[in-house]
Parts: structure tokens; C-alpha cells; sequence
């Protein structure tokens, strides 16, 4: 017992010197009972099958089991004198107390040992705030794969541009978690890795609201929680194709884009006759040969500019309708994970790889390089190690460390890492390309032609481009976990995680320039065009302190909270104190930056930019009125560093930038606050029935201290001019009320309706949402100070999905056979209004274009869509076997999500139909004939073109699911 | 002890994956990057030192370098591009020297010195090179014809500072003017004509000064085509030495 209590000190004392997170296993409760008389048992005995977990109950026959991994359980109740009770689909979630009661026959009762089917239940009113968990039972129904497209199905998310957006925060406020590490990339936002969707067990989505335990991000977490081992060996495949046709072919009124998925996994016992050790293997392969979208294609024989006569060149441009060249993506993903259980010790061994490989495709324009597009390459690994310590029925602790470990590089395909080549003329030559001596682009002809004022290259031209990052962090934490009698669960953690962090990103095809105009220079006068830290000039990693140093933020937090259950009231009241060292200088003034006689930032007058913290309070209520009826209302505070691409930029780039007086579109903050949020939300959950519920939950959103691009005035004695910066400065408001029915399987259907009414308005829907007017509005530009629509804002979205199923022997009997069991359809029906823009005078930037209505005032039209999977499972001696069709957009519905904001059309940008396009194409008419000027119209039309402003188009899929 | 065997050994095949993974995220490094370079020879005209040691930024690099004889061109070598240091000593290890030229990158050059070394103000003894264009782009003459490089080294010891000559080509065949030239090309000290396409065979030469109708010398060389030839001028302008280079082979397009 001493030993006990000092471990738990230990672990007190070091949870408040580091910082806190969570355990994402959840908790089993409830009370076993006399089934005659209503009486509890004292002492009976609750077992999860298939584990060495359970319990005993107390004298009010009250029993807990705490720390049960997510999944979906038999339980057992067996005491003596009675028959014993199993419940079988039970499912756990991580974070989630779940509650399952047991009434015991007696032993004189004429019936056997009892099992129980137990339905999924529609209420829970442990929960605070409003908390979606999708189980890998639903995501291997739902017509979607994948994390985010899951996540996007959930009421309060809106999806624009491949970012996720929750309940109106910018796109970076959202944290992933994958088991308990954080997976997020803190430079650019979003998730680094998700893991394979076939070793997920439980994605949990919290939109807001979420407890003290929960940090890093002030809009969502999206928890994931990988399958775990079991005590017997099961063996996976899963093949998934789109390949009917070859790319730009048709098949069935659609094109194929070249996606295969492969997925293999494998679990059991590491030794056959030793339980106690378990493992969890997964690798997955999937290619897609070329982005989705409604893509046009091009074919024009024998262009050339009528204006400039017969000195014009003659260009055939050909580009093959529905995919895009050269941009396959190919990604290698392993996971796995190893559980040394030994109660009350368990070690929990996990990891995971990734490897992308992409390509970046070129604009029309530059259709002759599309061999050297740009080339992505990302490898990302993962570890992690977690000790749990059970104490006592009543009492655990976690102490997990993990490392992440993420680079990326983008470069030419070609030269690749050797930077001296992307400017050399005669290493281009020797592939057939061209540049002129200097490196630069050959804006002459024959290697540049124009048609119509379009120009295209003529020759191919290396990629300009070499980026390569490299993100590493080491991070621990500790969760305690103590239940005080029934009704106090305490938990109390902290959690701290150090970062290293490098850059190097440059333009090389002028380096070959610099190299002869500078040769004796040691760094060739290259280090002003360098956007480095953590790499010296060259690229090799530097850990010197100074201008080249690597970047360290440090994100600490600690947290205590009591979630105190009772039967007629929950509350979960936490205190978050967040500590974020963002690891980045600043200067006393930011109107007189300090400069060297080279025309340096001078890093020895440069400051540390003071850690941020913040103490939150969480405060989340539950009214359970009766076991059908749950009030829930919840409070908090949430802070969350930017992502670090808004305060990191090498200096040397930025002394060149800033010097230079250049605009600069991507500029970073100095002395940046992390942003605040301040969320409400109150909701209402009622069952009607045995088998629905619906759950509405109003929010509001406050947003503090979100960054906003400005022009930083220089004093008049500055060594510079004014220059572009970023500032805490945009706020936002977000309110909105989100439906939820739940129809849990009634005969063979199932169904969920998510549905979100919002309003998101602020000031700046992203750090550069301002720039035209830093960059268009002189000494005096006007920054909006009262909020309007934001561009990401979606009055209404909804997604209802509906599951028809045949379960085992179940179907009408055809020639002897049940031909329809376990044959099941899932549709998804997704419908949202527009999302918010404003008419502009021009489409093109500029200081000639103005806005004809107040900001953000149109939005695009509605969108519908309709997704599909069609599933049926059958055994194959032992393997069970499930063929499914999978059509995404079954009506090829091609949504508008973007429009050109003179026309609001999303085809047609307006010119053609506008006085000066009538003019020219009359000019054009009446100079060179009919022919000419509708071969001009097409051109414009085709250059214009931008499969940006459509959602997917129908894909159809084939999958194979083999289980052993 | 809970912790046995079995999963010390299964801990370090975990951590040996999980190494062996690691590699897969390490980086592949950028290349160096190579200081440029440019390709030189070196050629001692002087009037009065007869042999001469020279060091190109503290170094020596090319063994010719040493004792380098009057009119005895070297090697081509490569060298540092950028502002280079010359340091010339006599063979009594007099200094003669010591001064910068500016070797632009990828390229080409003959370095002359020239002049008459003495110990007072009226030292002339000095550099200048004869840039013969990028090392990458091929200047090769076309098969069928030579390139003719004139370079005038005959500095002046007397009062005047330089003496210019008139330089006359033609063939034995033809009576006129040889029709690669223009005309009489005046040509100062230090002073460089090129003759991009000369007809191959043997060729003549009138070399008079400037402000003079007499010749003083009339060699004749016999070129060979594809070849580029230099000739060059030295000596006392009162006493004017020529000679022909060898020819160098066309040139490839590289670059390192």
C-alpha cells in the first residue's frame, strides 16, 4: 500500500512539473442485481471476455471497470447461487463511461446461462458536450474512407479546398490524435498522418466543448484509436479498385483515375501459447494515377497569334479530358502496435510509416514540362510507448513517450538534389530541354510561342523549386486516472513536447547565375534568396545557435479534472494550464528592425518571443431528466499556437524581402499571440421510443487573436521600408445549432441524420485574406473591423446516411438459399448551401478591381450529393468474405463549390459576354473571320477553365474484404 | 520479475524495426556544390626576365608553372574562378609580381605577362588575359577553316609606351589582301584580333609598324583545318619577336 501511494505521488508531483493529456481508453459501470427481488449483489463478478479485465461489485452492487480499450465487448456477470449473464455488443469508447446493468436469475430459474444482444445505445448521459464516435464496423459500411472524409460526414464540419473546417475556425484548429500522439504538423496544420483505416478501431470527433484533458487546438479533436491484438490469430485483406479503364477511358458514363488500395493486416498472440503478449499489424499500398475532378481536357492543332502574322509560331496543344497528367500519388503506409499485458502492468509498443510519392502537374501553360513537374516526396514515422500501471480497481496511471519524425522535400524529378542543375543550361540540353545560359526561362521563340496573348513554352523546363522540411518532436506525458467512490472520477495529467524543426526551401535555377557572378564568394550570395533554418546555406543540418539555427517551440500543458457522476446530474469541471514557447525571436521594435552593413537581420539585437500562458477553465454539465431525456450544457476556454509557418521564416529571406520593400504574400508574424476561443454550447438529447433519438446542441463561438496580414510601418529613421507582417488582428463569431437523429438498426435499417445550421463571421477568413488591401491601399489602407460572412462559412450542411441490412440467416428463402443475408446498402445523402464570396469589377487582382456588394455577400449555389456502397458477405471455408461496389457521386452530380467572382458563374468568368470581351472577339471577327474568332473564344474558355470550382465526379469502385 | 526474456528480445527486435524504419525518414544530402572553375595557360612574353615561377592564390597548380621559359606556352590547368592572386618570381626568386586578374567562371583564357621588369617606377611588367570564351560552349573553328588569334606583347621599354602595327595576311596565291581580314588591323599592346574562319594551307603575314610602311617581319605559317592558332607578338617593339602556338583541339561542351 506504501508502495502504492508513493508511486502516486511520484506520478502527482511529475504530472504538475510536465503537463497532461489523456487516456483514450474508456469506462465500464453499473449495478448488478437480484433479477427476483431487485436487491443488489454484493461481490459478484463482472469479466470482459477475451480479457483479463473485471471486476467485483461493492455493497450497493455497484461495479466499475476502468481503462477498457475502445471496442465492442461481451460481458459477463457471474456470481454464486445465480446463473450468470452475458451482454454481448457492448461497445466501449475511449474517454466515454459507458453503462451496462446486470439482473441475475437465481439458480433455481429454469433456463440456462442468459445471453443478451444489447442495441447500441442511442442516449448517454455521461457525455458533457456533444461527442461522435464512428466504431470500424461503420466505417467499413460507410461510402467513405479515410479519417477526414469521415470526419466530414459529422454535423458542425465543413469541408472547402481539402481543409477541414469545425464549426467555423480557420482550417488549422484541429487536432488529430492517433492513439493518444499527436499527429498534427505544427507548421503548416493538419494532420501529418492518419494511420490505415483497416487498423482503426474508433475515430472520435468532438466539435467543441471538449474537457480539460483536451488541448492544441481550439476548434475539433479527432481522437483515433488503432485495433489492439487479441488472444487468437486473425488475418486480413482488402483490395480496392477503380481500375476498369484506362486512365482518360471512359467506363460507365465515368472516368477511372487509376485508384487501387491493398491493405493487409494481421493480430494475434506474438507466441501461440502466450496470451499475455499481442500483437497489431497493418500495411497498406494506394495509388491514384491522377487527382479527382471534372477535368476538360484540350486539343488545339496549329494555334498561333493572328496579330502577329506570319511571324508567328504555330503551337498544337493537346492535353487528354478526365485526369491530369504526371500527378499520380503513390503512399506506403505500415502500423503496428505490441501489448505486453501483465496485469497490472501492460507496455503498449506502437509505430507507424508512411511514405508518399507525388507529383505536382504543371499549369496549361507549361504543358511541354510535365515531365518535370515538381516531385513530393514524404516519409513520416511514428512511435510510441505506453506504460500502464493499474494501482487498484480504483486507480491507474499511463506514462507514455512518443517521437515523430517527418520530412518532406519537393524537387525536380530529374535533378533532385543536385541544385547547381536546375539553372545549367547544358545539363537541360542534354535532355533535350532548354534555358538560357543564366539559367533563366527562354522568352524567345522557338522555345516560347504566344496565341491570343496565351503564352506557352515550347520547350520543357525544370522544375524551379527545392523545399525540403523536416519536423521531429519527442514528447511525454503522464494520465492519473483515480476514482473516488462511485461518483468522482479524477483525472490529472500534463504532457510536454519538444519540437526541432528545419527548413530549406529555394528557387536553384538561379543559383547557377550566382555562382558565376560570385565565385569566390562562399556562399555565392545565394543565403539572401534562402528560406532556411536548421540547414546551413548549402542544406546541410546545422544545431549552431544563430541565423541558421534549427527552431524548438515547446508545447507543455497540465490539467486536473473531476467528472462527477451522479444519476441525476454530471458534471465535468477542469482547470487546462497551457504553456507554448513558440521558439522564436522577435525585435524591440517592429518598426525598426535592426539591419548589419550586409543587409542582415542582426540576430544579436533580436529578442526571444516570451512563452504564452494560459490557464482554462472547462466546465461541461449533463441533466439526465429521466434515462431517455439529457440536458447538456458545457463552458471553456481553448488556446492554440498558430500553425508555425506564420511566425518561421529564415532570416536571411526575410532581411531580402524586407530590405527589398517586395509584397510579399506568405510574410510571418513577429511576437505572434497563440489565438483564443471562448466556446458555449448548450444541447438537448431525447430518445423517442426504443429505437430513436435526436440530439440538438446549440454553440457560440468566440474567436480572439487570429492572425491577419498587415503592412508594418517603418519609422522614419529605419534602415528599411515598410513591409509586409503578420499581426494578431481578425476575430471571429460563430453560432449555430446542429440536429442529430439517430435510428439505431430497427429490423434491417439504420440511419443518422447530422445537420448544421451556422453562421460563421469575422474579419479574415485566413492570414492573408488582406493582402490585396496591404498590398493595393497605399499609407491608408482600411482593414474590415466590423464581421462578415467568412469564405468557409456554410449556412446549411447535412449528411444522412442510411443502412440496409440483411443480418445472418435472414432474407427470403430463394431456390433453398437465403440469398439476401448479410447482403447490406448504405447510402449517403450530402446536401449544403454555398459557400460565401464577393462580386468583384475584375477577376484578376489588382488595384482595378473593387467589390460591387458588401463582403462575402453571395454564396455559391447548393450541393447534393449521393454516395453508395453495396456490400454482401459470404464465407469461404474460413474466410469470411465481404465484395462490395463502392460509387462515390452516384448521379455525377457536378457541384459548383467555386465560382469567378465577376460572373458567379462557375464555368464562365464573365469577359466573353462583357463590352471589351464583345469587342475583341468582333475585332478578332472581323479581321481574321468567323473561324478565328470562335477558335479565340474556346482558348479563353479552356484557359479559364478551373476544376477547382467543382466537387468530385462519379468514381466507381470495387472492393474485396477477406477475414480469417 | 515480470519482465523476462522473451520480451527483452521481443522489446529489441521492436527497437531494431523501429531503426530499421528510422532510415527510411533520413534525408538525402544536396550535393556540394562546385566552386566554379575556369581553364587557364599561362605564357611568359616578357622582355627581360627569362624564366619565371608563379603561384595562383598561394598555390601551384600545374608543375609548368615553375620555370617557365619565355615563349613557351603551358598547359591548360583549371583554376579558381574569381579575382586570383598571381604571385611571379624570377628564378632568383626575385618577386616580379604580385597582383590579381579577374578569371570569370567557365571560362577560357591565356594569361599573358608581358613587359620589362625593373626595380624602379618605370616597371611595366604586368598581366592581361586573352579571354577565349566560355569552356562549355565549343569555339572550335568550322572543319573546313582555322581561328586565328593575333595578341600583341611587345611592350615598350623606351619612352613609348607601346607601338602599333599594321598586320597584312595574305596567301601566296592571291596578290591582294588576304580576304579574312578587313584591311591593315591596327593592333596595340595588349591588344587581341581574332580571325574566326582563315582558309587552312599556308599563310603570310605582314607585320609593319603602325606609323610605317616598312615591314618588319613577313612570317609564314601553315594551318591546319579545325584548328585555332595564336600568334603572338613580343619582344622589344624595335625588335619584334613572333610566334606561332600549336593549335588546341576543338572544344566539347562541359561543364564539371
Amino acid at each position: 500500500m506504501k508502495f502504492k501511494f508513493t508511486i502516486l505521488i511520484t506520478i502527482l508531483i511529475f504530472s504538475v512539473i510536465s503537463t497532461i493529456s489523456f487516456a483514450q481508453n474508456g469506462k465500464l459501470v453499473g449495478k448488478i442485481t437480484d433479477l427476483e427481488t431487485g436487491e443488489p449483489l454484493i461481490g459478484a463478478n463482472v469479466l470482459i471476455s477475451g480479457t483479463t479485465m473485471g471486476a467485483a461489485s461493492d455493497v450497493n452492487g455497484y461495479f466499475i471497470i476502468l481503462n477498457v480499450p475502445p471496442n465492442v465487448y461481451s460481458i459477463v456477470a457471474k456470481y454464486i447461487g445465480y446463473k450468470s449473464v452475458t451482454k454481448s455488443n457492448i461497445e466501449v469508447s475511449g474517454n466515454v463511461t459507458t453503462e451496462v446493468d446486470f439482473a441475475l436469475p437465481p439458480q433455481s430459474y429454469e433456463l440456462g446461462a442468459v445471453e443478451v444482444v444489447a442495441p447500441k445505445p442511442l442516449i448517454n448521459k455521461n457525455l458533457t458536450n456533444s461527442v461522435n464516435i464512428v466504431q470500424s464496423e461503420d466505417l467499413n459500411n460507410l461510402p467513405v474512407r479515410g479519417v477526414n472524409a469521415v470526419i466530414n460526414t459529422q454535423a458542425g464540419v465543413v469541408s472547402q479546398g481539402g481543409n477541414i473546417y469545425v464549426r467555423g475556425g480557420r482550417a488549422d484548429e484541429v487536432a488529430y490524435y492517433v492513439d493518444g500522439v499527436l499527429v498534427n504538423n505544427p507548421v503548416f496544420g493538419g494532420a501529418q498522418t492518419l494511420g490505415i483505416q483497416n487498423a482503426i478501431q474508433e475515430i472520435q470527433f468532438q466539435a467543441g466543448g471538449y474537457s480539460a484533458e483536451y488541448g492544441g487546438a481550439t476548434s475539433g479533436i479527432v481522437t483515433t484509436t488503432t485495433k489492439i491484438g487479441g488472444e487468437s490469430y486473425h488475418f486480413s485483406f482488402e483490395g480496392i479498385t477503380d481500375n476498369f479503364a484506362k486512365l482518360g477511358n471512359q467506363f460507365l458514363d465515368t472516368y477511372s483515375f487509376g485508384y487501387s488500395e491493398y491493405v493487409l493486416t494481421a493480430s494475434g498472440p506474438v507466441i501461440p501459447s502466450d496470451k499475455s503478449i499481442r500483437f497489431f499489424l497493418a500495411g497498406d499500398n494506394t495509388f491514384e494515377g491522377s487527382p479527382v475532378g471534372f477535368y476538360e481536357g484540350a486539343d488545339y492543332k496549329n494555334l498561333y497569334d493572328p496579330s502577329l502574322g506570319s511571324s508567328s509560331d504555330t503551337i498544337d496543344f493537346y492535353y487528354p479530358k478526365g485526369y491530369l497528367i504526371n500527378q499520380a500519388k503513390n503512399t506506403y503506409q505500415a502500423q503496428g502496435n505490441i501489448i505486453f499485458d501483465y496485469n497490472p502492468f501492460k507496455i503498449k509498443v506502437g509505430g507507424s510509416f508512411q511514405r508518399i510519392k507525388s507529383r505536382d502537374g504543371v499549369s496549361l501553360a507549361n504543358y511541354m514540362s510535365q515531365g518535370r513537374a515538381g516531385l513530393h516526396e514524404a516519409s513520416t514515422l511514428t512511435g510510441n510507448l505506453k506504460f500502464t500501471h493499474v494501482l487498484s480497481e480504483k486507480a491507474f496511471y499511463e506514462a507514455t513517450f512518443d517521437y515523430f519524425n517527418d520530412y518532406y522535400v519537393d524537387e525536380d524529378p530529374v535533378f533532385m538534389n543536385n541544385l547547381a542543375a536546375y539553372g545549367d543550361s547544358i545539363k537541360s540540353a542534354a535532355l533535350g530541354y532548354h534555358l538560357n545560359g543564366d539559367g533563366t526561362l527562354p522568352y524567345t521563340s522557338p522555345y516560347y510561342a504566344t496565341a491570343f496573348g496565351y503564352t506557352f513554352y515550347q520547350t520543357p523546363i525544370p522544375y524551379n523549386g527545392y523545399r525540403k522540411q523536416r519536423t521531429i518532436h519527442f514528447g511525454g506525458k503522464v494520465d492519473l486516472l483515480y476514482q473516488i467512490g462511485l461518483h468522482h472520477e479524477l483525472k490529472t495529467g500534463g504532457e510536454y513536447t519538444y519540437y526541432t524543426i528545419r527548413r530549406y526551401s529555394f528557387a536553384p535555377r538561379t543559383l547557377i547565375s550566382n555562382i558565376e557572378a560570385t565565385p569566390k564568394d562562399p556562399y555565392f550570395k545565394i543565403y539572401n534568396q534562402l528560406d532556411n533554418y536548421g540547414y546551413d546555406v548549402f542544406g546541410n543540418i546545422t544545431d549552431e545557435a544563430g541565423l541558421y539555427a534549427p527552431k524548438h517551440p515547446v508545447f507543455a500543458a497540465y490539467y486536473v479534472q473531476d467528472k462527477m457522476e451522479f444519476s441525476d446530474l454530471v458534471v465535468n469541471a477542469g482547470l487546462r494550464l497551457d504553456y507554448i514557447d513558440p521558439g522564436s525571436k522577435t525585435f524591440k521594435d517592429l518598426h525598426n528592425l535592426p539591419f548589419t552593413s550586409s543587409d542582415q537581420l542582426d540576430y544579436s539585437k533580436m529578442i526571444d518571443v516570451k512563452p504564452s500562458v494560459q490557464l482554462s477553465p472547462r466546465l461541461g454539465f449533463s441533466f439526465p431528466v429521466t434515462d431517455k431525456t439529457v440536458f447538456h450544457a458545457q463552458y471553456g476556454k481553448f488556446i492554440q499556437e498558430t500553425q508555425l509557418r506564420n511566425l518561421y521564416l529564415g532570416y536571411n529571406y526575410a532581411a531580402f524581402v524586407i530590405k527589398g520593400g517586395y509584397a510579399f504574400q506568405n510574410p510571418v508574424g513577429y511576437g505572434l499571440r497563440p489565438e483564443r476561443t471562448t466556446q458555449y454550447e448548450i444541447g438537448f438529447k431525447q430518445q423517442i421510443g426504443d429505437n430513436f433519438a435526436f440530439d440538438i446542441t446549440g454553440f457560440y463561438k468566440d474567436i480572439k487573436d487570429q492572425i491577419q496580414e498587415r503592412l508594418i510601418y517603418a519609422e522614419s529613421d529605419a534602415s528599411h521600408t515598410s513591409y509586409y507582417g503578420l499581426v494578431n488582428g481578425d476575430f471571429s463569431t460563430v453560432k449555430g445549432i446542429e440536429l442529430k437523429l439517430d435510428l439505431r438498426r430497427t429490423e434491417r435499417l439504420s440511419a443518422t441524420l447530422d445537420y448544421t445550421l451556422s453562421d460563421a463571421q469575422g474579419t479574415g477568413s485566413n492570414p492573408n485574406s488582406h493582402f490585396n488591401i496591404v498590398w493595393q491601399s497605399g499609407a491608408n489602407p482600411y482593414f474590415p473591423q466590423m464581421i462578415a460572412p467568412l469564405d468557409y462559412n456554410q449556412a446549411h450542411k447535412g449528411n444522412l446516411n442510411i443502412d440496409y441490412r440483411w443480418a445472418d440467416d435472414d432474407g427470403p428463402n430463394i431456390l433453398g438459399s437465403k440469398w439476401l443475408e448479410n447482403f447490406g446498402i448504405n447510402l449517403l445523402f450530402s446536401f449544403a448551401s454555398g459557400f460565401n464570396y464577393t462580386q468583384f469589377t475584375a477577376n484578376s487582382f489588382g488595384n482595378s478591381r473593387y467589390p460591387t456588394e458588401a463582403l462575402n455577400a453571395s454564396t455559391t449555389p447548393w450541393t447534393f450529393q449521393i454516395d453508395a456502397k453495396v456490400d454482401k458477405t459470404f464465407n469461404i471455408g474460413p474466410l469470411k468474405t465481404n465484395i462490395y461496389l463502392w460509387v462515390i457521386n452516384v448521379l455525377n452530380t457536378q457541384n459548383v463549390v467555386g465560382v469567378f467572382p465577376v460572373s458567379g458563374d462557375a464555368y464562365n468568368d464573365g469577359y466573353l459576354s462583357s463590352p471589351a470581351g464583345v469587342a475583341q472577339v468582333n475585332t478578332i471577327r472581323s479581321q481574321y473571320g468567323e473561324k478565328t474568332a470562335q477558335t479565340f473564344q474556346n482558348l479563353y474558355k479552356t484557359m479559364t477553365y478551373d476544376s477547382g470550382h467543382f466537387g468530385s465526379p462519379r468514381q466507381i469502385r470495387l472492393g474485396l474484404r477477406l477475414n480469417y | 520479475m515480470w519482465f523476462k526474456k522473451k520480451e527483452a528480445i521481443l522489446g529489441s527486435i521492436l527497437l531494431l524495426t523501429i531503426f530499421s524504419f528510422y532510415s527510411c525518414v533520413d534525408e538525402p544530402t544536396i550535393e556540394p556544390i562546385s566552386r566554379p572553375f575556369s581553364s587557364i595557360r599561362v605564357v611568359n612574353l616578357s622582355t627581360n626576365v627569362d624564366q619565371i615561377n608563379i603561384t595562383i592564390d598561394g598555390k601551384t597548380p600545374s608543375s609548368s608553372l615553375s620555370s617557365l621559359a619565355l615563349a613557351q606556352p603551358t598547359g591548360y590547368f583549371n583554376v579558381e574562378s574569381g579575382k586570383d592572386t598571381f604571385l611571379v618570381k624570377d628564378n632568383s626568386g626575385n618577386e616580379v609580381f604580385n597582383g590579381t586578374a579577374d578569371i570569370n567562371a567557365y571560362e577560357r583564357y591565356t594569361v599573358v605577362f608581358s613587359g620589362t621588369f625593373t626595380n624602379d617606377a618605370n616597371n611595366n611588367f604586368g598581366v592581361f588575359l586573352v579571354d577565349e570564351a566560355e569552356l562549355y560552349v565549343s569555339v572550335a573553328p568550322k572543319a573546313d577553316s582555322v581561328g586565328i588569334l593575333f595578341i600583341d606583347a611587345a611592350g615598350d621599354v623606351d619612352t613609348i609606351a607601346s607601338k602599333n602595327y599594321n598586320i597584312v595576311g595574305h596567301t601566296p596565291t592571291h596578290d591582294t589582301t588576304y580576304t579574312a581580314l578587313t584591311g591593315p588591323v591596327s593592333l596595340g599592346y595588349q591588344g587581341i584580333y581574332s580571325v574566326p574562319e582563315a582558309e587552312p594551307g599556308a599563310n603570310s603575314f605582314d607585320f609593319m609598324p603602325i606609323d610605317s610602311s616598312a615591314t618588319v617581319s613577313t612570317p609564314t605559317y601553315n594551318f591546319t583545318a579545325g584548328n585555332r592558332y595564336y600568334i603572338f607578338l613580343y619582344g622589344n617593339p624595335n625588335n619584334l619577336q613572333i610566334f606561332k602556338d600549336e593549335g588546341i583541339p576543338p572544344v566539347n561542351p562541359t561543364r564539371n
